[in-house]
């Protein structure tokens, strides 16, 4: 079921790219209207592109930079736009980055935050519905291709073969290409013998250059992003270019003494209306008027201009071809900053030590430096992960609110977590271990329990340094461990792991079968084993909740949480003696 | 009466029929099979339409026309100068003329033809 609501919004973010390129090349036509309509045709194949396929290489070259726009990690080599949040039904903070501002900032007024998001998905709805009038909306596209191909199909029994794969037929309004590995060259049977020769030509251009295949994937395309008014405008954009780039192939070939011949046949031939059928490249097709037009002012350009107006036109294509690179550095942000750990959308909270060494990596970049040390912890505690780590400990996940962008910065001492908590329950006892920085001389572990939000109750449950003796043990220069034990004799024990190598084991009254736990654990390692640095505050939690996956970001102040119990482990240098 | 133009594949079709008949449909299929390419039944759905025109009839099998090659296209070429000259012959001629000069020999043959209408 999440797929279905990602659907929509992924091919929204194709379209937007695919509209921008549109509104490049539309002006681009127009400041070099005079040029040979074979760039624009070129062009428009890059708007198919970005029609058709999600992820593009990220570059600092992409004209998206320039709109400072959005793109969003896929792990690879190549990377995707992402203006909409895919997964916006189940986004806490949902937010668009659009290409047009005022747009994104009436959306993202209207969008529902936070706690409102969280409860009753309030965009199920509304995205669900969209994607029904979006589906119904391509199978009326494709009935409508394969009706008017059929009805063609019936009237071209009637054909006659004039030579080779050229046939003549009654009553159809224009020539036009039909089938794709061998296609067949369709005349009216009205046109004369010297307009044929010039008809035929203009169709083996057709063929030569693919266009009845280009055509298809065009108009599949079209089908995809019918509601997109920019994808109707470069279709129609792309059939002229496509017919212009062809009629000046011909008038090429044949000399320019015979444009008016040549005019002719096409004003003879024109169906008067625009023919959107899904299948046939019509010759008359697309607006007779202005080829003619095209065909009068159109001479051989100068060597020299052509190419460069085409190297312009080229350079600019792969600028629209390329997505922007959103990693190093290139982060604005104007929110509040969350950090955890672990991989995809495990939850977190970061203690008050991993906003130091956050804010030192991110230092780098002024504008998000800036706004980082703004906030406080209360803000930063709220739950939102924004920071998360991949399986390279030197590879940083930043989302800001529009997805997740890497974020390279070396030296972190942070590691993947690769999975979930894992919830089983065990009687008896269960320890607490982590490996300390050398420095820490004292640990401290706290468990507070909240209740629909509220602490209700704080303890310190053990309490260790260096002098003592067990259950706070130095094995080496660099690791102490810490074991708790706990009464279970009448308590039903719930055994949370974090991969980070965070255990932590917590009992609850409540029936296994009604909640579920949560571990979060927020712990820097060195390798496998947890890392505690030394003066720090490092907190492992666990939520029982009768809500489902969805609410994991919740944090433990939730009011919506049942009972949460939070371990708080604090560490210290004592001056040694 | 636009039902009455026909294309030039149709016509030629109908040439096929006024050539021969009366012929059986299996035999006007084979004809349309050599000469058009046609498959059996693409000639039936064309014979039916031209039958529904009313220029063409199949009765058990047989195949006639209903109007003659000669009164279809007069009826034809005045349908055509009714629609492009307003029903003008002189219109007609002089846009004719105007591409192509007339030969010395067709000029005789239209003078013998206004001479004979005048009589």
């Amino acid at each position: 079921m999440n797929m279905f609501y990602k659907l929509f919004p992924a091919v929204l973010n194709m379209s937007i790219t695919a509209s921008v390129a549109t509104v490049v090349i539309v002006l681009l036509r127009k400041i070099f209207k005079d040029m040979p309509k074979i760039i624009f045709y070129a062009m428009w194949m890059i708007v198919l592109f970005r029609l058709l396929c999600p992820i593009s290489i990220p570059s600092d070259f992409s004209v998206l930079n320039a709109l400072d726009m959005p793109s969003l990690s896929t792990g690879n080599a190549a990377n995707r736009m992402e203006y909409v949040p895919v997964d916006i039904v189940h986004t806490e903070y949902p937010e668009v980055d659009l290409p047009v501002p005022l747009v994104s900032d009436i959306v993202n007024y209207i969008l529902p935050q936070g706690e409102e998001q969280l409860r009753a998905d309030p965009l199920e709805a509304p995205v669900a519905f969209a994607t029904d009038i979006w589906l119904i909306g391509i199978a009326s596209m494709f009935i409508y291709g394969d009706y008017s191909f059929f009805k063609l199909r019936k009237k071209l029994k009637e054909a006659v073969k004039l030579s080779d794969n050229i046939y003549l037929c009654d009553h159809i309004a224009s020539p036009f290409v039909i089938g794709i590995i061998k296609p067949k060259i369709y005349l009216p049977s009205s046109i004369d013998e010297r307009e044929q020769k010039y008809i035929i030509l203009h169709e083996q251009c057709h063929i030569k250059r693919f266009d009845h295949i280009v055509k298809l994937i065009a108009f599949a395309a079209l089908s995809i992003h019918w509601f997109n008014p920019f994808v109707w405008l470069s279709f129609t954009l792309l059939c002229k270019d496509m017919e212009m780039s062809c009629d000046e192939a011909v008038v090429a070939e044949l000399g320019l003494e015979i444009r008016s011949d040549y005019s002719r046949s096409l004003l003879n031939l024109s169906t008067g209306k625009h023919i959107f059928a899904g299948a046939p490249l019509a010759f008359g097709e697309g607006d007779t008027g202005s080829r003619i037009k095209n065909l009068y002012n159109y001479r051989k350009p100068k060597a020299a201009l052509f190419v460069a107006v085409a190297a312009v036109c080229a350079i600019l294509g792969i600028a629209l071809l390329l997505n922007p690179d959103n990693s190093g550095g290139q982060i604005y942000y104007n929110g509040t900053v969350y950090v955890q750990s672990g991989k995809a959308q495990s939850g977190g909270i970061v203690g008050s030590k991993n906003i130091g060494e956050i804010s030192s990596v991110i230092a780098d970049n002024a504008d998000f430096s800036e706004n980082f040390s703004a906030k406080n912890i209360d803000e930063i505690n709220r739950g939102m992960p924004v920071l998360q780590f991949e399986d390279d400990p030197y590879t940083l996940w930043l989302t800001t609110g529009k997805g997740w962008i890497p974020f390279t910065a070396k030296g972190m001492s942070y590691k993947t977590s690769d999975s979930w908590v894992k919830v089983s329950s065990v009687e008896g006892k269960a320890d607490v271990v982590f490996e300390v920085d050398e420095n820490v001389n004292e640990i401290a572990f706290y468990e507070d329990v909240y209740e629909y939000g509220q602490l209700i109750s704080s303890s310190l449950v053990s309490y260790a340094n260096t002098n003592d003796d067990a259950p706070f043990e130095r094995k080496n220069h660099s690791q102490f461990s810490i074991g708790y034990t706990f009464d279970s004799d009448k308590l039903t024990v719930y055994e949370l792991y974090v991969d980070t190598g965070v255990m932590v084991t917590m009992y609850a009254t409540l029936p296994k079968d009604n909640y579920k736990g949560y571990s979060y654990g927020e712990v820097s390692t060195d390798g496998k084993k947890p890392l505690l640095a030394n003066d720090s505050v490092d907190v492992a939690y666990a939520i029982l909740s009768s809500y489902d996956d969805a609410r994991i970001y919740s944090d433990y102040t939730n009011k919506n949480n049942d009972t949460v119990v939070v371990y708080r482990l604090v560490t210290r240098s004592v001056p040694t003696r | 009466m636009s039902e009455y133009k026909l294309g030039v594949i149709e016509s030629r079709f109908a040439e096929i029929i006024w050539n021969n008949e009366p012929l059986t449909s299996s035999e006007l299929a084979k004809l349309a099979l050599s000469e058009l390419d046609w498959k059996k039944s693409t000639t039936y759905t064309v014979l039916k339409r031209l039958c529904d025109r009313g220029i063409f009839i199949n009765e058990n099998g047989t195949v006639r026309s209903l109007i003659s090659k000669k009164d279809f296209y007069a009826l034809q070429s005045e349908k055509f100068v009714d629609e492009t000259f307003s029903g003008s012959l002189p219109a007609f001629v002089a846009a004719f003329s105007s591409r192509k000069k007339l030969s010395d020999d067709e000029i005789e043959q239209l003078q013998h033809m206004i001479d004979n209408m005048r009589r």
